[in-house]
């Protein structure tokens, strides 16, 4: 039997790792535009970078995908990030009272940030949100509190590229409920204490 | 004025070798996360940190980048990730005769894959600072903030352990 040294297995291993092509395209062009130097003019810069992305995703769309994960798969590690994003409880970019200012405010976004019927039902209070990623897409993290100010955490983004390929369902992950779902032509994604 | 000419010197300037620093970003991440989409969000966010602070666009800032984004992303949940190493000794491993040694073609069999995905995030994190990098102890120590002989002996352990798990009969000195 053919025998190598294992540590040039493991560099053949970690050669064979590599980002996919839209995101490396994306990333430079990201970084050709440059950025502001303060946090203050970060959505002018998000917004040059919502820009981008959708060019990227449109014009790399054919190039060569990373292995495809089952829905399962993908469901799973979304909601597993999501769970992690609930947890982490970071600060918030935007504070607004109702969702019409939040679309107001989070204008970068390659969609519009809308409120799920879920929520209406289950007297929540929408009280701000930030930007994030989700599955590698860009996303709005969107922080509710219920009557009794328990916060819970929705995460909206195009059903796109992985996204695309969710499996509606609930998950339980460190103490977090889970659930996903697409709606009004996005991918909702709410986590809340169990 | 000014400000628009050097956003312009801006959008013109590439850095240099940036397609192979996003590369080796992308698998120092990977090596950390073991998710292609968590070690593209990682990259992705040490990138956005490294525009919005002004950062250089270098190997080693990148790498700390990531690595305090993964720490951010993962401290609260994923603690088992980054055990003690002092616990970690307890479970101490037996010596290696070759740290590198002859093996089969674990790579194609899929075998090194399972292995890699058995150890720690800090264990895979200094095989591949070590093994793929070709950092030097004393480099993996600085971006770790460990000390030099942690390190080497992280080192160790982790290519004993990735050595039992792949099966191979070690030669216990």
């Amino acid at each position: 039997m053919a025998t190598r040294k294992i540590d040039d297995q493991i560099r053949d291993y970690y050669a064979q790792q590599r980002p996919s092509p839209d995101v490396v395209n994306r990333l430079k062009q990201i970084i050709r535009v440059g950025a502001p130097a303060r946090r203050a003019s970060r959505r002018s810069w998000m917004a040059v970078a919502a820009g981008l992305m959708i060019a990227a995703v449109t014009l790399l769309w054919t190039a060569a995908h990373r292995v495809a994960q089952s829905p399962q798969q993908v469901t799973a590690s979304i909601a597993r990030q999501a769970a992690v994003g609930h947890n982490e409880k970071q600060e918030l970019e935007f504070r607004v009272g109702d969702c019409v200012e939040l679309q107001a405010k989070m204008r970068s976004l390659d969609f519009t940030p809308v409120e799920p019927s879920m929520m209406q039902h289950m007297n929540m209070r929408i009280v701000g949100a930030r930007y994030t990623t989700l599955g590698g897409e860009i996303a709005a993290q969107i922080v509710y509190v219920d009557a009794n100010g328990v916060p819970c955490t929705l995460y909206e983004a195009r059903p796109v590229e992985r996204l695309a390929r969710i499996a509606p369902g609930e998950h339980q992950i460190d103490g977090v409920r889970v659930s996903v779902w697409k709606e009004k032509g996005l991918v909702m994604v709410l986590a809340r204490p169990i | 004025m000014t400000r628009a000419l050097d956003a312009g010197r801006r959008q013109r300037e590439m850095p240099e070798g940036i397609d192979g620093l996003l590369e080796s970003g992308y698998r120092y991440a990977f090596s950390l996360a073991r998710d292609a989409a968590e070690a593209e969000d990682l990259l992705q966010d040490a990138c956005l940190s490294i525009l919005a602070s002004g950062g250089a666009w270098e190997r080693p800032y990148l790498f700390a980048t990531i690595r305090n984004r993964f720490i951010d992303r993962y401290r609260r949940n994923r603690k088992i990730l980054f055990l003690s190493l002092d616990r970690a000794e307890e479970s101490r491993e037996g010596e290696l005769a070759d740290p590198n040694w002859e093996a089969p073609d674990v790579l194609q069999s899929g075998l090194l894959e399972r292995a890699l995905a058995s150890l720690r995030a800090e264990e895979r994190e200094t095989l591949y600072l070590a093994v793929v990098e070709g950092y030097t102890a004393e480099e993996i120590a600085d971006l770790t903030s460990r000390p030099r002989g942690t390190i080497l002996s992280l080192l160790h352990r982790t290519k004993a352990k990735l050595c039992d798990l792949l099966g191979r009969d070690r030669k216990v000195l």
